[in-house]
């Protein structure tokens, strides 16, 4: 199940935060992309686990999806963090993607971690994770 | 219903707490720190090794180069100086020299001579690092050693303090 697909959707297709971010990517922050005066989102699928019955498998899976917000001001990550948690927040329904359907069943918040500097990189860290249910 | 094997953990601690009158305190601890020790070895199993030496800050301007397999060696099983009412035992790596931690009776003596602050940055990733999950994986491939560890103990300990009313 494209876990990925969906939140990189719902997240590009937010007016609010598209213009509030320079873009999401995967895994991590490509080298020609800066963070220093907008931040980059980044998604990492930490893992995924099915939800089975006796007549129903491989058509619904929970997946830990980690989103980290990078950028030089701390203000910006942050508010670009509350902007995110009340867009997926409880978010269910279908999405269209390219003429497919991606069934939301339910996102929740988990969790958020401040991680401080990044003295290398000069930018903050905040890391958010949300669980994802999704139907095939 | 079947309970998750966190579930079953909670509910055993839950059975030791009501029963620490009959084990007493270092009882209680040593059961703990006995049941950690898997946890452990599988946290220090998943952690991940550059392969290479490093250095890294060393509080109040100095540095210091720590050898490849830090992370592992500072994941230690301890318990918070502050927990006197409600003791659990810990696991973890140990992230600075002030850390306020101390060792659980009967169990591997807590050193911070061996410290990872950095150990988020595995976990959660970085700019240029994707996530390492270590101390999830961790968790689910110990809690059913756990769990038994925390049983057998609890019936060593209990026949142990039985046998003396008797």
């Amino acid at each position: 199940m494209r876990f990925d697909v969906a939140i990189n959707h719902l997240i590009k297709n937010n007016t609010g935060i598209a213009a509030a971010i320079t873009g999401i990517y995967p895994v991590i922050v490509p080298a020609n992309v800066s963070a220093q005066v907008l931040p980059v989102l980044v998604y990492n699928q930490v893992s995924t686990s099915p939800v089975t019955t006796k007549d129903s498998f491989n058509d619904y899976d929970r997946s830990l999806i980690q989103l980290s917000i990078f950028c030089k001001s701390l203000d910006k990550c942050k508010t670009v963090a509350d902007a995110l948690r009340v867009l997926l927040d409880r978010y269910a329904g279908v999405l269209t993607v390219e003429t497919v359907d991606y069934k939301v069943d339910l996102i929740r918040f988990q969790n958020q971690e401040d991680l401080g500097f990044d003295e290398d990189n000069n930018v903050f860290m905040i890391a958010q994770d949300y669980l994802i249910a999704m139907y095939q | 219903m079947t309970l998750s094997t966190q579930e079953q953990i909670d509910v055993i601690v839950k059975k030791f707490e009501t029963l620490k009158f009959v084990f007493g305190d270092d009882n209680f601890e040593k059961v703990l720190a006995e049941a950690a020790e898997p946890a452990q070895s599988a946290m220090r199993d998943a952690a991940p090794k550059s392969g290479y030496s490093h250095v890294m800050k060393d509080g109040g301007g100095s540095s210091k180069r720590v050898k490849s397999g830090n992370l592992k060696r500072s994941i230690q099983v301890f318990k918070s100086k502050k927990a006197k009412k409600f003791v659990s035992a810990l696991v973890g790596p140990v992230t600075s020299k002030n850390s306020k931690i101390t060792s659980l009776v009967g169990g591997p003596k807590v050193s911070r001579a061996k410290r990872a602050f950095y150990w988020r940055f595995n976990y959660y990733g970085a700019y240029n690092a994707a996530p390492n999950r270590f101390i999830d994986s961790a968790r689910s491939a110990s809690g059913n050693a756990v769990l038994s560890k925390l049983k057998s103990g609890a019936r060593k300990y209990l026949d142990k303090e039985i046998a003396k009313i008797f």
